[in-house]
């Protein structure tokens, strides 16, 4: 005879399968008759029908911790792209800080004297340069806004670029989104202005799986922006994008 | 970003070597995956997240895998509109929650159900492969199970 306890104890190795067929066969025995040991056994039951999706080389891998320089790889882009948006966010806030300011020094000169507070001191995270008066009304988009974009498509249909541009203090930011160049080619975006300056704002290799956009910067503000370019590193030009 | 790696980067990084081969290019389509769940936090918001996560790893290697037959790539942010699972995904996401407890079990635990299922070992054989008394095996393989159900369950993988 054979008792729950040790039934109990069996029922791991009953359902992988790996009792001798003498124990098997009282432990069937006795969940024939014992219905708290079948229901312990239904617990049980299926969980080889899981082990099965899984290979012991998965677990081996599965075991595998990502290494820490992959953390720190995420957490250093994830600092670059927090400070390009802060940059971003700084033109609003001087942007805001200049009409704050604008409406204490309205009210300071319409209120009495003993009611003068002296202006509230804004820090920006950006430091606030004096931006030369803008030919058309201001640039920096509200945050949420959609930034401006421009596209287009070589006259052979494959090549087709847009780039966003986002102005900033000293220039504008450019989000670069390209398709249908062929892996393995050296680009660069060249920024065209309306005096026909060209800056080179950013390069890249279009590598097997590459990012699917590209950063870059130019100095010219926004409004100054005539054109984008893509040339390839032997200079061929492959798209020209008229902003 | 800390939150993600520490939740995601392990069965992301596990399921992407299993479709490369290729460890370092592996950790490159992880930290392309978490970026882009990181950009768009949006995309995660009320739903589970080792779906959308896997969907946008395995768009990452068949786009390399396209690349590299040298064919014009295309580029654009094309994973993230590939949203819904099918089955084959769903299976990954599944087995690979499967993998990972199997994986968290204490060792003395995880090591006797390699043996006595994964290597098909008899009670008697595994106590010899393992150096432990028959009665351990038995005890251990049963603890094992009752130890994985609870893990899955957690999981929300009930069996």
């Amino acid at each position: 005879m054979i008792d729950c306890s040790a039934v109990r104890t069996a029922l791991g190795a009953h359902v992988l399968g790996a009792l001798d067929p003498g124990e098997r066969a009282r432990v069937e025995e006795h969940l024939a008759e014992c219905r708290a040991c079948a229901a312990e056994l239904a617990v049980l039951a299926p969980l080889p029908g899981l082990l099965a999706k899984v290979t012991e080389r998965d677990v081996e891998q599965a075991a595998v911790q990502p290494p820490a320089h992959l953390l720190d790889r995420l957490l250093a882009e994830v600092a670059r792209e927090r400070r390009r948006q802060r940059a971003r966010l700084g033109v609003v806030a001087a942007a805001a800080a200049a009409a704050v300011a604008a409406a204490v020094a309205a009210f300071a000169g319409l209120a009495p004297r003993e009611a003068r507070t002296p202006p509230v001191a804004i820090t920006s995270p950006a430091p606030v340069t004096p931006a030369p008066v803008p030919t058309r009304p201001p640039t920096p988009a509200p945050s949420g806004a959609p930034a401006p974009v421009v596209s287009a498509g070589a006259a052979d249909g494959r090549v087709a670029a847009s780039v966003e541009m986002r102005p900033r203090a000293n220039g504008t930011d450019l989000v670069v989104r390209l398709r249908g160049v062929p892996r393995g080619t050296r680009c660069s975006l060249v920024a065209v202005s309306r005096d026909d300056g060209r800056e080179y704002t950013s390069s890249w290799f279009v590598d097997y799986y590459g990012p699917a956009r590209y950063t870059g910067m130019t100095s010219f503000p926004r409004d100054q922006i005539k054109a984008f370019e893509i040339v390839t590193a032997d200079g061929r030009t492959l798209l020209r994008i008229p902003a | 970003m800390r939150a993600l790696f520490d939740e995601h980067a392990r069965p992301l990084l596990g399921y992407v070597i299993r479709l490369t081969g290729d460890r370092q290019r592996a950790e490159d389509i992880v930290q392309e995956t978490l970026l882009r769940a990181w950009r768009h936090p949006e995309a995660l918001a009320g739903r589970p997240a080792r779906p959308w996560l896997f969907t946008v790893a395995r768009n990452l290697v068949r786009d390399g895998h396209r690349a590299r037959l040298a064919r014009p790539r295309e580029i654009g942010d094309e994973a993230l509109a590939v949203l819904p699972a099918d089955d084959d995904l769903d299976r990954a996401v599944e087995s690979w929650a499967v993998a990972e407890a199997l994986a968290d079990l204490r060792p003395e635990h995880r090591e006797v159900l390699i043996e006595t299922y994964y290597r098909g070992r008899s009670v008697k054989q595994a106590a010899d492969v393992l150096g432990i008394p028959q009665g351990t095996v038995k005890s251990r393989t049963y603890y094992a199970l009752r130890a994985l159900r609870l893990a899955l369950e957690e999981r929300g993988l009930a069996p």
